[in-house]
């Protein structure tokens, strides 16, 4: 089962993805980092102790320190982690924000929903798509 | 005839043809010719003294006049200064006895660059009038700006040796075109910072909202089912007024958006236009549309336009209580000036709201009665007072509403 990474400043929207992988029965291993850097660290130590990497990042926008366009462009320069689906989950829904995540080939751009129902349906579609999908063995 | 011509003839000519009738006729017909000589010679030395005097009169009033209206100043080839009038020596602040023989240099605010002297000298070198806007320099070190004409006074030789300038005082002009310049870039950095700090407050505000709502319906969720209704309704009451909030919020950002974001300008069949969004706009059945059957093809934003009559003709829906609905859609060009026009037969709208509803946040009716966040009708007199276009109202209470605006392209 594929490795995801959660890039989220909000502890409550934590929980409320969290949340949402256990309505949906979700179990692939989720680890949780807090901004754009300490998800570059956390990765980047990951590969040099030959853990598993995950396969698909949900990365917020809005995030102290190192924001999450900032961080994608930081992955797509990083020849080990350029490969790895990113979808953005955002209250943005900033025309400048999803043309410059696109331009970073993100595998989807979310725009959160205000109502939980919404989100975990959102979840829901995500979980379907990656276990569809076939990743790269590493 | 003259005399002395008179007696060297007499003197002369034998009397044999001094009696000769022949010779006597002709005498007195050269007398004759000379008598007229010399009428018209007096006649034209009057004439040519009247005229001069006139010219004189006429320069001399033509140079007080421009003396009175203007600063002149008078250089030679190389602009020092020869001549400059009261006027000159007045606004620049230097005597005529400082400026005589000096450089016309000396009054150089160092505001123009090379460049620009530069092109002025070929202008007047090459004998051509120059015409334009300098800024000068008083002998206080104060500035002035001044609109001058210089003509080249050509020698016999075709060159110009001295140059000739009329100038007016236009400093207070220049100051106050500056002033509503910088002014009016002040206005727009104003606007864009506004537009820009609505955008990201309401950023801000919907993160904890959103966890507001989140988590009121985890604890609905945790409580289980065994709570009073009286909870319950109020978890409901709780997250109808989050869902408020975000709307009032999203709002926000559509207005701020609505200056912000530029769009592509494109050929829009107007027609078609309201075609799409009445389709889009999902309208009950027994609503009836009426559309005129002329409507433009414009060179404008469609998005912009799209965004004015998709609120105006949802507004029209939405407040339409009449048992049977009627929704019209009118346009008038007059002057070359796009006039639409948005008719309901719906409640009406008091006069004396008529400059309230275009306000931000402004609803008419508690929005617990009717969900509404009551920036529709602000975006669209934002979009259409951008475009230099008007938005106005007219409505009898119980007798439908028009909604008018016109559309600058």
């Amino acid at each position: 089962m594929i490795h995801i990474m959660l890039v989220e400043d909000d502890e409550i929207d934590v929980m409320n993805v969290k949340r949402a992988f256990h309505k949906n029965n979700v179990r692939n291993p989720l680890q949780t980092v807090g901004d754009g850097l300490e998800a570059l660290e956390h990765l980047r130590s990951l590969k040099t102790n030959h853990q598993p990497v995950p396969k698909v990042i949900l990365l917020d926008l809005n995030m102290p320190r190192m924001g999450g366009i900032e961080f994608l462009r930081e992955l797509r320069n990083d020849n080990d982690l350029k490969d790895i689906s990113v979808f953005v989950m955002t209250t943005s829904n900033e025309e400048s924000d999803i043309i410059e995540a696109h331009r970073l080939n993100v595998a989807g751009y979310i725009v959160k929903p205000l109502s939980i129902e919404s989100f975990i349906n959102a979840v829901s579609t995500l979980n379907s798509y990656w276990m569809l999908c076939e990743f790269p063995n590493n | 005839m003259h005399r002395l011509l008179k007696r060297q003839i007499t003197r002369y000519l034998e009397v044999k043809h001094l009696e000769d009738e022949k010779i006597k006729n002709f005498l007195l017909q050269v007398e004759v010719a000379y008598q007229n000589f010399e009428q018209d010679h007096l006649q034209l030395e009057r004439t040519l003294e009247l005229s001069s005097k006139e010219s004189f009169r006429e320069l001399t009033n033509l140079k007080n006049a421009i003396n009175s209206a203007a600063m002149v100043v008078v250089t030679d080839h190389k602009g020092n200064i020869l001549f400059v009038n009261d006027n000159f020596e007045n606004i620049c602040g230097w005597s005529k006895s400082e400026l005589i023989g000096n450089n016309h240099r000396i009054l150089n605010s160092g505001y123009h660059p090379l460049e620009f002297f530069k092109t002025l000298w070929e202008t007047i070198t090459s004998g051509k009038t120059w015409k334009g806007e300098i800024k000068n320099k008083t002998k206080d070190g104060n500035f002035y700006w001044i609109n001058a004409t210089i003509v080249p006074l050509i020698n016999e030789v075709g060159i110009p040796n001295q140059y000739i300038s009329i100038q007016y005082d236009i400093t207070e002009v220049k100051n106050a075109e500056i002033a509503v310049r910088e002014y009016a870039s002040d206005l727009e950095k104003k606007n864009k910072e506004l537009d820009q700090f609505a955008y990201v407050v309401s950023h801000d505000l919907k993160a904890p909202l959103r966890a507001i709502n989140n988590l009121s319906e985890w604890i609905g969720e945790d409580i289980g089912k065994d709570v009073s209704n009286e909870v319950k309704n109020h978890f409901m009451l709780l997250r109808g007024r989050v869902k408020r909030m975000d709307a009032l919020i999203n709002g926000i950002l559509d207005y701020s958006r609505a200056g912000r974001i530029k769009a592509k300008v494109e050929s829009v069949n107007v027609r078609e236009l309201i075609n799409e969004i009445i389709e889009s706009l999902a309208i009950p059945s027994h609503f009836q549309i009426k559309i005129d059957t002329e409507f433009p093809v414009l060179k404008t934003e469609k998005i912009a336009l799209e965004q004015v009559f998709s609120n105006l003709i949802s507004n029209a829906i939405k407040y339409n209580n009449a048992p049977e609905p009627i929704i019209e859609l009118l346009y008038h060009c007059f002057n070359d000036q796009h006039r639409f026009c948005v008719r309901d037969n719906g409640p009406g709208i008091d006069r004396e709201f008529f400059d309230k509803i275009f306000l931000i946040f402004q609803t008419l009716q508690a929005r617990d009665k009717v969900e509404s966040t009551g920036v529709g009708l602000a975006i669209v007199k934002k979009i259409i007072e951008e475009k230099g276009g008007k938005v106005w109202v007219e409505s009898e209470k119980g007798q439908g509403t028009s909604f008018y605006f016109t559309w600058h392209l």
